[in-house]
């Protein structure tokens, strides 16, 4: 379906289009940032903006849900989910990140109820990057500025509208449905978003990703993985700011009426993730664990699912607490 | 019945035998408290479940009960005193409810070995899944369908080897070869003292048309692999079973992987050829 053209004075008819779908969550402006929040209100979506601190993912796999409860005969009880909603202004590089999370949690066998409802409920509205920032490197991961990977729409912004390009049957259905409140672009309006595509993709830096699960296979050395890993801290703010990195820890919490078991993100750079009960820890030092992610998101995650599991965001370089550089240890990997 | 796979099927714990003089083996015979959850539940020999406790938590663990015992599932469970779960299923008493989610993983490929020879060799506490296959195996429904069958099981001392009297109603069958040993005797002890590859060596059991299933601490198998492969075992027909730590128990959570190979999902029984691949690469 081809795109359609928003006069940007429309934008709140269109907010309000998308409230009578589901809860709109979308960029709004908080201090310095601009984060993913309810647009409540009057409030118009922020349209000038990077990208948001915190990954998409946790819309989908929140940081910490209760998954069951229950009581001390052992009925289990399944908590209510949450119902639809419609994130807009979401960036490309965090909606090719669901593509990506889509194998893990959605494959035949065992489909993740909870992803799954959240991923049914949710209409996906991107917005195509504009300004990247100098960490970004989507086009060596298989993402681009206006990547259409696991989106529903896409929307371009330029001077005066905002063009939405229908990318699933769930975008087209939502397209149909608000027609009123579009109108056909105008031949400028298709060219100025070529235009603004091709700026954006040349002023995306080029890490070499597809290099490294060759180069992967010969990384043996431990060596190489503790000078890696000896200025990491551990902290895990790599994992939980990555859009892809979906680990998690299913832990049992005692309640007045039984017990909650709960899912939280966890981290495979923490010492604790691998260590047995027994005091075994096939992981025990910080390089074995350092060669787990990487090994994880540029050689394992190829040859399970086709495609490394990383976006190109930047969000573990900007965040990295002892300036630990991906793109610097790619191209070690590499050298 | 629930087509969840985070939901654990509650089960009464029928009956609790303490297995070894530490008492810190127990095994749990479990009962499913639902006829479907029962039914849904069919393992094969080689899998694993993830075993409940409300308020304490889960953790993976053998099935050491074969297929073919029909209304209850009976698991082996050492405890840890770091072990939450362990100690808490340990606390439990008979008529208690606890949860199992499962069977997981895979498991040894016994449909490939008809008419073969087995050599099924377990160390310690690691041998719940092995006995799972030898009571399958032992079967009158499946005995006929194997060749020889030889059990060579080790254990520290006499009071840690894990179901005696079975150990003892194999001994004395003349259609399998049942070797026990033990690596410091007691006085009581008439049986064979040395160490599970020494034994093994001894043995010598022939590699022609068999398959080497083998189970025990990392200690035993790497000294087990080479009398093993001496003896003209292939690293393609040898299996055995590697355990990790797991919270989802279904390729998702990213903890238990060994190289791009997930335990609960991809595992836990691999052939020896692909543990040697782990290992030449250092990858854990």
């Amino acid at each position: 379906m081809a795109s359609v053209a928003l006069d940007k004075k429309n934008l709140s008819k269109l907010v309000a289009a998308m409230r009578k779908q589901g809860t709109v969550l979308g960029p709004v402006a908080s201090g310095n940032e601009v984060v993913l929040a309810e647009i409540t209100g009057a409030l118009v979506p922020e349209l000038e903006f990077a990208n948001f601190k915190l990954p998409l993912k946790r819309e989908f796999f929140p940081q910490c849900e209760v998954i069951s409860r229950y009581d001390k005969n052992g009925q289990v009880e399944e908590p209510v989910m949450s119902g639809p909603v419609v994130l807009f202004g979401v960036r490309p590089c965090d909606t090719l990140s669901l593509s990506f999370l889509d194998k893990v949690f959605m494959d035949e066998k065992y489909k993740d109820p909870y992803y799954a409802k959240r991923r049914d409920n949710a209409l996906v509205i991107s917005l195509a990057c504009t300004a990247p920032a100098a960490t970004c490197f989507c086009m060596s991961t298989g993402g681009g500025p206006s990547s259409r990977l696991g989106t529903d729409i896409l929307a371009v912004n330029l001077a005066k509208s905002i063009l939405f390009e229908p990318v699933s049957n769930k975008g087209q259905t939502f397209v149909k449905k608000n027609k009123s409140l579009f109108r056909n672009p105008a031949d400028a309006e298709l060219k100025a978003q070529e235009k603004q595509e091709a700026d954006s993709r040349n002023k995306m830096a080029t890490v070499e990703v597809s290099r490294a699960p060759g180069s992967l296979g010969k990384k043996n050395d431990p060596a190489f993985w503790e000078g890696l890993a000896e200025t990491c801290l551990s902290c895990g703010a790599c994992t939980f700011l990555c859009p892809t990195c979906h680990c998690f820890d299913l832990y049992e919490e005692k309640q007045e009426a039984g017990s909650a078991r709960l899912r939280v993100h966890d981290a495979c750079m923490f010492a604790s993730f691998v260590r047995e009960a027994s005091g075994h820890n096939p992981r025990a030092r910080k390089g074995e664990r350092m060669r787990q992610r990487i090994m994880h998101k540029f050689s394992y995650a190829p040859e399970n699912f086709k495609t490394a599991f990383c976006v190109g965001c930047g969000r573990c370089v900007v965040n990295c607490p002892s300036n630990i550089d991906i793109r610097e240890t790619i191209a070690m990997v590499n050298a | 019945m629930s087509t969840n796979p985070y939901l654990p099927a509650p089960a009464r714990i029928e009956k609790i035998v303490i297995e070894n003089d530490e008492k810190d083996l127990k095994t749990f015979r479990l009962a499913f408290c639902n006829k479907a959850d029962e039914a849904a539940f069919g393992h094969e020999c080689g899998q694993f479940a993830m075993l409940s406790v409300a308020g304490a938590g889960e953790i993976p663990i053998g099935i050491a009960s074969s297929p073919l015992d029909k209304g209850y599932v009976e698991f082996t469970v050492k405890r840890y005193p770091a072990g939450v779960v362990t100690s808490a299923l340990h606390d439990l008493s008979e008529g208690d409810v606890v949860g199992i989610r499962g069977p997981l993983g895979n498991s040894f490929p016994m449909k490939d070995m008809p008419g073969k020879n087995l050599v099924i060799i377990g160390g310690g506490f690691a041998f719940t899944t092995l006995r799972a296959t030898i009571r399958w195996l032992l079967s009158g429904a499946m005995r006929g369908k194997y060749g020889n069958i030889t059990i060579l099981y080790g254990a520290r001392s006499p009071g840690e080897l894990l179901y005696k009297s079975e150990l003892e109603e194999w001994r004395k069958r003349s259609d399998v070869t049942t070797v026990v040993t033990v690596d410091k005797g007691d006085y009581a002890w008439k049986g064979r003292i040395g160490l599970v590859p020494v034994v093994l060596k001894d043995i010598a059991p022939s590699a022609v048309d068999a398959f080497c299933l083998v189970c025990g601490p990392p200690i035993m198998l790497k000294f087990t692999m080479p009398p093993l492969l001496e003896l003209g075992f292939a690293p393609e027909a040898i299996f055995t079973s590697l355990e990790r730590k797991m919270s989802c128990g279904i390729g998702k959570c990213g903890r238990c992987n060994v190289g791009s190979k997930y335990v609960c999902k991809d595992g836990p029984v691999f052939p020896y050829s692909k543990i040697g691949e782990f290992e030449d690469r250092g990858l854990a």
